[in-house]
């Protein structure tokens, strides 16, 4: 597998505030990569810095196996581009708009308004006639979509693309991903939501404070930081009636609420059989009785509050 | 490596279009147009007055044979009684039709081009589409080459159409221009086109330093309220701070007319007087004539630098040196030192290189000053 974007010991710094601090990143060829970080984390300063629109302090990153500061334009023609906030001129129709930048490619005057049908298909605004000026902003976000999708580039950088979407859209924007990952381009998606996150992509990377603290696909977060091994699994049971004292081989570490009408067990497999007859037997009304998985969302807010 | 040649043209092609569709654009743009037309109405009025008057007078010399008018007394020189018939009227020129125009250009010109380039950069700043355009395969200097030409063509034809509809009032107006003044016309139409330039550069300076489309029109006009008036209308009073006062003039007349002996009811024209010259108040008066001579000789660089970044007045000089608006006077007066022969256009550009040569530095400074800012504006 080949590296689409490596960034080494990248590093920005605002009158002397680093908002991007050493930052070493590989993202292998087709892959899609969810760069999740809080507000002021350094996530968009990393963006512009791959995308050439600012120059790193130190450091240096590759896209492409291009020096991006070195060769900006190189870059540029290979990628697409959703910045935060993005804006269009708004005297102009989304197509105008679009065309003007499709202007700016080698992309031949009849493909050129194919391409521009194309995108403005893929993202719903197919046959809107209406000056971008009177856009709602998510429209104009997802316009922002079509715009960077304009170049068919090899690698799309999207910084927050789903602010300002309806579940509609964000339905729609989810497919589009999929649909762009499956003909092979490389995704780097860059939000501070979480499930927009998880739900599409197959790597993470977790930046806080401009330093990277995570890296890996979902589950290989998850094992890592809910402090549970590979074969540790947690079990929590309820009932009706308060449980007595349960003994079972397996058992790591077992936790008994106040009315003991609820337990949480840590044990080597899962015990949840034996332990459903050990009740049944000691006639114990149960109400439930779960696997407990640490969702990603308290992985990630374990690892923010570190 | 650069790979998109296209990328210049395409931002060119754009702002022309986005400056042609400006509702603001069309409206100074017409206000320009009709107040340069009327300006130029008021320029032909006056033409054909002094076209009356100068046929008048042609008239008068033909019949009278000797029309002989004493003078009042004047410095050494002067000629006590002139004679009319002596006294050569010139042909009303159809530049002298553009004087109002002249008059009017600069602050028309302010106008219109302050308009066409306060938020060109700001707006792209506010609307946050500057960075959605260098996300694109561009060069950062592209985006303001591009907005630089664009306002050059605009402005070339905004000046054509002007001189266009100028030259169809002045044949209307059965004024037909030889080719000598019409090259005169031509190259006012240029240095009109480089004065608004000058005054476009600084709006686009404006929209570069300033974020708030509001600031950005204000300093603009700012800048060329001071560099334009504020500073030429400071620069006497300046440079007499700097050179102290000027000379006293001696108290004593430099020389006396011989009293007048003619009789009441005596109509004989007087024999041409002599003057007593007074020897010592002569030398007096030629003593304090060097020192004014030295001392405006002084004071000229110290208001010129004044003015060297004033577009408005390079632009004067040159039209002077042009005669636009010039030669409306009917005679050549006896006062005037009437040229032997008229110097021919390039003697008389020569004359005022300086100020030609300013008038093409003025907007490179201002636009030098812009690109530089623009290429390191964050674009965040
Ligand atoms: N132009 C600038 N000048 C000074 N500091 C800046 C500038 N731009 C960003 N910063 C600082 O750099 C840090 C990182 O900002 P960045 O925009 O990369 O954060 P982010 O992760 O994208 O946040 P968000 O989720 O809010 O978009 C912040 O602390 C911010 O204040
Ligand atoms: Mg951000």
């Amino acid at each position: 597998m080949r590296y689409m974007i490596r960034t080494e010991n990248l590093t920005k710094n605002y009158n002397g505030v680093k908002a991007v601090d050493g930052l070493n990143l590989e993202v292998e060829e087709g892959d899609i990569f969810g760069f999740l970080g809080p507000n002021g984390a350094g996530k968009s300063t990393t963006i512009l810095m791959l995308v050439g629109m600012i120059e790193p302090t130190h450091g240096k990153c590759f896209v492409n196996d291009i020096e991006v500061s070195k060769d900006p334009l190189s870059v540029k023609n290979i990628i697409g581009y959703l910045p935060e906030d993005i804006g269009f001129y708004s005297n102009m129709t989304a197509a105008e708009n679009l065309n003007y930048f499709a202007g700016f490619y080698k992309i031949e005057k009849s493909a050129r308004q194919k391409k521009i049908e194309e995108v403005l298909e893929l993202v719903n605004l197919g046959g809107v006639t209406k000056k971008v000026g009177q856009f709602s902003r998510g429209m104009t976000q997802r316009l922002g979509m079509a715009q960077a999708l304009i170049n068919d580039p090899k690698i799309l950088f999207l910084d927050e693309p789903t602010a300002n979407l309806d579940p509609e859209s964000v339905f729609q924007y989810r497919n589009l991903v999929k649909r762009l990952s499956d003909e092979g381009k490389t995704i780097f998606i860059v939000s501070h939501i979480l499930p927009e996150v998880s739900n599409v992509c197959k790597t993470i990377g977790i930046i806080k404070e401009g330093r990277l603290i995570a890296k890996g696909t979902i589950d290989e977060l998850k094992r890592e930081f809910s402090g549970m091994g590979e074969d540790q699994k947690q079990m929590i049971i309820e009932a009706f009636d308060p449980i007595p004292d349960l003994t079972h081989s397996d058992i790591l570490k077992i936790e008994y609420s106040e009315d003991r009408k609820r337990v949480v067990i840590e044990s080597t497999s899962d015990i949840r059989e034996d332990i459903s007859g050990i009740l049944f037997e000691k006639h114990i009304r149960m109400k439930g009785m779960k696997m407990h998985e640490p969702t990603l969302e308290e992985v990630f807010l374990s690892i923010y509050k570190e | 490596m650069r790979s998109n040649r296209n990328g210049l043209t395409n931002i060119v092609r754009k702002e022309l279009i986005d400056h042609i569709r400006s509702g603001k654009f069309i409206i100074v743009f017409l206000i320009f147009l009709l107040l340069s037309a009327y300006s130029l109405h008021e320029g032909i009025n006056m033409y054909h007055d002094a076209l009356d008057r100068y046929k008048e007078h042609i008239e008068r010399i033909e019949d009278a044979e000797d029309i002989r008018i004493p003078m009042p007394a004047g410095p050494p020189g002067y000629p006590g009684v002139i004679d009319v018939t002596e006294w050569m009227p010139e042909r009303p020129s159809p530049l002298y039709a553009f004087m109002w125009m002249r008059m009017a250009m600069p602050v028309l010109g302010a106008i219109l081009a302050v308009v066409m380039g306060f938020d060109l950069i700001s707006k792209e700043r506010q609307d946050r589409t500057l960075k959605t355009l260098l996300s694109h395969p561009i060069y950062r200097d592209e985006i303001i080459n591009g907005k630089a030409i664009a306002g050059l063509l605009v402005i070339i034809l905004a000046i054509g159409m002007t001189f266009g509809i100028s030259l169809a009032m002045l044949l209307i107006s059965d004024i037909v221009p030889t080719i000598g003044e019409f090259v005169n016309i031509a190259l006012f139409g240029i240095i009109s086109v480089i004065l608004l330039l000058s005054f476009f550069a600084i709006a686009l300076m404006s929209s570069v330093l300033f974020k708030n489309s509001g600031s950005s029109i204000m300093f603009a006009f700012g800048i060329i309220l001071v560099i334009s008036l504020i500073l030429p209308a400071i620069a006497p009073f300046a440079a007499e701070m700097i050179v102290g006062p000027r000379p006293e003039p001696p108290a004593m007349p430099p020389m006396r007319p011989p009293p007048d002996e003619r009789q009441e009811g005596d109509d004989r024209v007087p024999e041409m007087p002599e003057f007593k010259i007074d020897p010592f108040a002569d030398e007096e008066w030629a003593e304090w004539r060097r020192e004014s001579e030295a001392y405006w000789e002084r004071k000229r660089p110290i208001t010129e630098a004044f003015a060297i970044l004033s577009p408005a007045t390079h632009f004067e000089k040159i039209s002077t040196a042009l005669d636009i608006g010039m030669g409306g006077m009917m005679v050549a007066g006896p006062f005037d030192a009437i040229p032997v022969e008229d110097p021919d256009i390039f003697d008389r550009l020569y004359a005022v290189w300086m100020n030609i040569l300013a008038l093409f530095v003025i907007p490179a400074i201002f636009f030098a000053i812009a690109y530089t800012k623009f290429m390191k504006l964050d674009i965040r």
